[in-house]
């Protein structure tokens, strides 16, 4: 059986307007014809096409690639995958008996050769290691990095001078209408090239606005500013490592390719769960991934610019999937975000062990907390996980019948088909026992999947309601 | 420091909503021991003594149904279309499947905002969908279900209008008795609303021993129970309310003999005279004294009481069938109000008229030019499937009408169609269409036979349409058309 699911392909889709019209598109009669070539039959592998007629005068030709996947359409639209490439993709999901092995037509089979002579001078390339394309200009990148921190600098002292006269004023006087003052020293804060930086000061003025226990929280939020800018004030002194959670924590954009450079660990990583999170115009995609040896947790990033057509997020990187491979760690004292180095075989997540889960959970987030104090947010991984309730309130329980609070708007749920996670939840396990894979944030864990009887089940909203 | 860092940081703030200044600390140090404290408090968490668990859902032994049915079911979710959700549940249960696991909230949860509760979709939920609605206080429960809940009769007591007129249903079916115990039990303190609902529930199929009651509600206090009870009591054959009806309609249609002609052949002719004057009495059975439009005031009551009473009344004073009955009345001055009564007739008679009453009614009415399709609909109205099919084809066919009546009389049975109209129906609109499908009438009457046609005519259908709108098929006909191919895609997953 193939390892495509429904879920898994619709997962692909760029916009909800997308996966909508794949859904469309889904359909044998829709295809003048659909074929797979004699790899699809090895499992994971292969390639699929098809003819749709649309408005032109020709069909469309569609191609995909299942290995990776990757996907190839005669059609004009912008959007990747295009609504043609996710209709065959779910075709294939739903019906996979319909398509007939054949021998590739030459439009399936050039594009296909393409591939692999690209793959194989990369290869080439990285094995050679091979001049780089373009000379670097090291002493332009030297200016240009040191005029950034002078920025920073400014930015730090005055958000620091800002911060303690808050606090000598008191949190009362400034919880009034203050919120255009903060927007200023937010977007000066952006100015300064430290969106971090920018992020709490809002979260500070949002923190005032929260209702019951709002000076717990305000302060809280203060605290963890005031130990950023103490840190960014001498961050040259500081160990590289420390100094990559300070420069992360400002927002410094890192550069994956210098990532990339360094060692890799090799592990079976598992995809346990994927978040979106719209940020500015940025939809940002965390992929939790968990090493299955090791129960080394790791996070991979993935940005694209809301609306902008042909931004792809890498749909290699699918939830409810591992794959043999290393990953490279940014500098960190506690090392979690990190890029995939190379990756090799993949399948789908089917059991959970329980016993590769040592990193992750709350013992795993205090030690990783006493080394990077900025950390957001922690995989967690519960395994004979149960539902329980506590007035309005949800928890999850473990196997020894401890729990922790699920985040109230997971319960509530925000309309929609992503908004219903608590009851996805409830009914995929019947009140059952089941591995659950969340987000934890010192607070309050959201899940975004779980592991029923071997099935993989998806439970973060995909897009914004 | 002897406080928890979570009580350590609550005193904190404490100062720091006061400010430094005024709590006597020092501005940097607050921070620095708030940022200490925070992330103690962070780090210390642990994981606490679980709360209550909800009971275990009970295992449901029905399978989920396949991938490709369960795709099809999501896809509808995300624009939902209550026929469509309806058909998909309709269609598991026939084979023997059910919602989904993952899919039942979504299905449960739009189910529950809609204003109609079909039965069959909470069914096509399973276990899952009882037990899910129990647990989340915004979900609902079906109104009319088919087991009786054993506290029916308390519930009765204290449940609003609406939701006893279901559970009234819903006992009925499986035990009339019983049903009818309860509405006696409340009658008299119940408002006139609610008692006129309860006799809408019995109107489906009134039953012999529910007459004396009924026949006691003619003399309710409010007429619009009085009106109802005499609904309910023409549909119930051979009521005393019939009897009176039909005695009174025999005394308006008189069938005499006549010899015409050169030859002197024996012709029957049908006089209709209307009543002179209101007799009081008829009151009481729900005939209006008063006119409404500007009609004659002996034609109309002449009309309500031709209409509630037997046909078999028409063919006794002929002595002839019912297409020669028709036609010795036909010269008739007030014949034409006569038709009308005769077919709303047909319409409440239960069971309905022999199929010859209808074919000769259909017939009439078909070259009366000043009849409109609807005038017809009692015809069908309340048969078999096989008979209202057979009629629909016949009415379509009549050649006065549109393209937009034809649909529409095809389409004015609420029961999917079967196999053998569907082809015959297209083929009838093939032929008597020859150009583009235009304004609303036509698009709903598309619309309503792409919901009822047999799936293994919806490729006919599409090329009927299709050879009508070759170069510019408008994104409405378009998106009826894929209607009818994802609702022949979702016929064909719960073969497979």
């Amino acid at each position: 059986m193939s390892v495509w699911t429904v879920e898994r392909v619709a997962a692909l889709a760029p916009d909800a307007g997308s996966a909508s019209a794949g859904q469309g598109l889904a359909s044998l009669k829709k295809w003048t014809l659909v074929a797979a070539n004699a790899g699809v039959a090895g499992g994971a592998g292969g390639a699929l096409w098809g003819l749709c007629q649309g408005s032109g005068k020709d069909p469309y030709q569609t191609r995909i690639d299942l290995a990776e996947p990757a996907f190839k359409c005669s059609c004009p639209s912008r959007k990747f995958p295009c609504k043609h490439a996710l209709g065959l993709m779910l075709l294939y999901a739903k019906e996979p008996g319909a398509f007939k092995p054949q021998a590739e037509p030459g439009w399936v089979s050039e594009w296909l050769e393409g591939r692999k002579e690209k793959a194989e001078k990369k290869a080439e390339k990285a094995a050679g290691g091979g001049a780089p394309a373009k000379p670097v200009d090291e002493a332009a990148q030297a200016k240009r990095a040191a005029k950034r921190d002078d920025r920073v600098r400014e930015g730090v002292a005055s958000c620091a001078t800002w911060l303690e006269d808050l606090a000598r004023r008191g949190l009362a006087a400034a919880k009034g209408d203050a919120s255009k003052e903060w927007e200023r020293l937010a977007a000066r804060m952006v100015d300064a090239q430290a969106p971090g930086l920018a992020a709490l000061v809002r979260r500070t003025a949002e923190a005032t606005a929260s209702g019951e226990g709002w000076e717990v929280r305000t302060l809280d939020v203060m605290g963890r500013l005031h130990l950023l800018l103490r840190a960014a004030e001498k961050l040259d002194a500081l160990p590289v490592d420390l100094a990559g959670d300070v420069r992360a924590a400002l927002g410094f954009a890192q550069s994956k390719d210098e990532v990339l450079a360094g060692a890799g660990v090799a592990d079976r990583w598992a995809v346990i769960g994927q978040a979106f999170e719209e940020e500015e115009r940025l939809l940002v995609r965390r992929s939790w991934l968990v090493g299955a040896c090791t129960g080394t947790p790791a996070l991979v990033l993935d940005f694209s610019v809301i609306g902008a057509p042909g931004q792809v997020m890498d749909p290699s990187l699918v939830a409810g999937f591992e794959f043999e491979g290393e990953l490279a760690f940014y500098p960190s004292r506690a090392p979690l975000r990190a890029a995939v180095k190379s990756r090799g075989t993949s399948g789908p997540l089917a059991a959970w062990t329980g016993s590769a889960a040592a990193g992750v959970g709350l013992l795993g987030y205090a030690k990783a907390l006493a080394g990077n104090p900025w950390l957001a947010r922690w995989p967690m991984v519960l395994t004979d996980a149960t539902l329980a309730r506590r007035g309005e309130a949800w928890e999850v329980v473990d196997g020894e019948g401890l729990g922790v609070p699920l985040r109230p708007a997971f319960v509530t749920g925000g309309g929609g088909g992503g908004g219903m996670g608590l009851w996805r939840l409830l009914s995929a396990t019947g009140g059952r026992a089941a591995t659950v894979f969340g987000e934890w944030d010192g607070e309050y864990l959201t899940p975004l999947a779980a592991l029923v009887g071997g099935v993989y089940l998806g439970l973060a909203a995909r897009w914004a309601a | 420091m002897s406080a928890s860092p979570p009580a350590r940081l609550k005193e904190l703030a404490v100062a720091a909503v006061l400010g430094a200044d005024r709590s006597g600390a020092d501005a940097a140090g607050l921070l620095t021991g708030a940022a200490a404290a925070a992330l103690r408090a962070r780090a210390g968490r642990r994981m606490v003594a679980a709360a209550g668990a909800p009971d275990l859902c009970p295992v449901d032994p029905t399978p989920a149904a396949g991938r490709a049915a369960s795709a099809t079911l999501d896809r509808l979710l995300t624009d939902p279309d209550a026929g469509l959700i309806e058909e998909w549940s309709r269609l598991a249960i026939a084979a023997g499947r059910r919602v989904p696991d993952a899919a039942a909230p979504g299905v449960l949860d739009w189910w529950s905002r809609q204003p109609q509760r079909s039965a069959e979709v909470f069914q096509a939920l399973g276990a899952r969908g009882a037990w899910l609605a129990g647990l989340n206080p915004a979900w609902k429960r079906p109104v009319v279900s088919a087991e009786v809940p054993a506290d029916a009769e308390s519930r009765w007591e204290v449940a609003a209008g609406a939701e006893r007129a279901a559970l009234l249903q819903t006992v009925r079916r499986a035990d009339p008795a019983r049903a009818m115990a309860m509405v006696r039990s409340t009658w008299s303190d119940d408002g006139a609303d609610d008692r006129r609902k309860f006799l809408e529930v019995l109107a489906a199929a009134p039953r012999p021993e529910e007459e004396a009651f009924l026949e006691a509600a003619l003399d309710d206090r409010s007429k619009l129970v009085r009106r109802e009870a005499a609904r309910v009591l023409t549909r119930l054959p051979g009521s005393a309310l019939r009897g009176r009806m039909n005695a009174r309609a025999a005394a308006i249609i008189a069938g005499e003999t006549q010899r015409k002609g050169l030859l002197r052949r024996q012709v029957v002719k049908i006089t209709i005279t209307p009543p002179q004057a209101f007799d009081k009495g008829w009151e009481r059975d729900g005939i209006e004294e008063q006119v409404a439009g500007g009609k004659g005031k002996r034609a109309w009551w002449m009309r309500q009481i031709l209409a509630a009473a037997d046909l078999s009344v028409w063919t006794n004073a002929s002595g002839l069938a019912p297409a020669e009955t028709l036609e010795a009345a036909r010269e008739d001055d007030f014949y034409a109000d006569a038709l009308l009564a005769i077919l709303e007739a047909a319409g409440v008679m239960n069971p309905p008229p022999d199929l010859a009453w209808a074919r000769a009614l259909l017939a009439e009415a078909a070259g009366r030019k000043e009849l409109a399709w609807e005038a017809l609909a009692p015809l069908w109205t309340g048969r078999a499937r096989d008979e209202s099919e057979a009629l629909r084809l016949e009415a379509a066919g009549v050649e006065r009408f549109a393209p937009a009546a034809r649909w529409r009389i095809l389409g004015a049975d609420e029961r999917p169609w079967s196999p053998t109209f569907s082809g015959r129906a297209l083929a009838l609109l093939k032929a008597s269409a020859g150009k583009k499908l235009e304004g609303w009438e036509l698009w709903s009457g598309l619309d309503q036979a792409s919901r009822l046609i047999a799936t293994e005519a919806a490729g006919a259908l599409e090329d009927v349409v299709g050879s009508l709108h070759e170069k510019d098929m408008p994104d409405g006909i378009r998106k009826i058309l894929d209607r009818v191919r994802l609702r022949a895609d979702m016929h064909r997953e719960f073969q497979a």
